[in-house]
């Protein structure tokens, strides 16, 4: 019989995607602020592999990566989902985003989305917010799945979420040590 | 230490948010814009502003 387990903090990742770069800047303060102190932000990476969002943010879009220092709940993302919905909100102009921001978080074994949206491979977290399971890391590598977006299973990004676990299992060890 | 050339091209200071480069120890990476060195430690950056050391002149 399995026991109930208390499980491993997480590494927080916001993943931001805009047309207008001038607004990384504030939205990224404002993140801090809400979220915590920065670790490793990402340059940017081209947003091109769907035009899904082009009706609503243009064309031309841009992705950047913000990952945060101190490691979250698992079970706070769907709280975090709704704070960085409402800092969607607070950057829209006539009810069109002008910034995406996805949050999720990374264990050393998978890589998870948080989403509004139901889907076969989703599972329901609370709050109306569903996990999607991005990644998983296996094989010494961050693998994609069947329905991963492309821009996450992207060369440079998994590169970028490499060194990211790196520094997710250097700040476990910190833990460790302090516990 | 064997951070790569492409990987350094992934990340970007966390305070300005722009350029970033390693430095000639190659231990460290260098905001020419903050004047501020984020180290390299068991190959992995540190980027957190807390932890950065100005750059010496």
């Amino acid at each position: 019989m399995s026991q109930p387990q208390t499980p491993k903090p997480a590494k927080l990742i916001t993943g931001l995607f805009m047309k207008e770069k001038s607004l990384f800047a504030p939205v990224a303060e404002e993140l801090a602020k809400k979220l915590g102190s920065v670790d490793m932000i990402s340059s940017w990476f081209p947003f091109d592999y769907t035009t899904y969002y082009e009706p609503e943010m243009g064309a031309g879009l841009f992705r950047r990566m913000i990952v945060f220092k101190t490691l979250i709940k698992q079970s706070t993302l769907p709280e975090i989902k709704i704070t960085t919905n409402n800092l969607e909100k607070k950057y829209s102009k006539n009810g069109k985003r002008m910034v995406n921001i996805d949050p999720g978080y990374m264990l050393q074994e998978r890589f998870v989305l948080a989403t509004g949206k139901n889907y076969a491979h989703r599972i329901y977290i609370g709050r109306g917010i569903y996990a999607d399971l991005t990644l998983i890391y296996t094989k010494g590598a961050f693998q994609k799945l069947p329905w991963t977006y492309p821009d996450y299973a992207d060369k440079t990004m998994l590169a970028y979420l490499e060194m990211v676990r790196s520094k997710y299992s250097a700040d476990l060890k910190v833990l460790q040590v302090v516990e | 230490m064997t951070i790569s050339q492409e990987l350094l091209e992934i990340l970007a200071c966390p305070k300005c948010k722009g350029d970033i480069y390693l430095n000639d120890a190659k231990d460290g990476l260098v905001c020419d814009k903050c004047r501020l060195l984020y180290e390299i430690r068991d190959d992995i950056p540190i980027m957190l502003i807390e932890e950065a050391k100005p750059v010496k002149t």
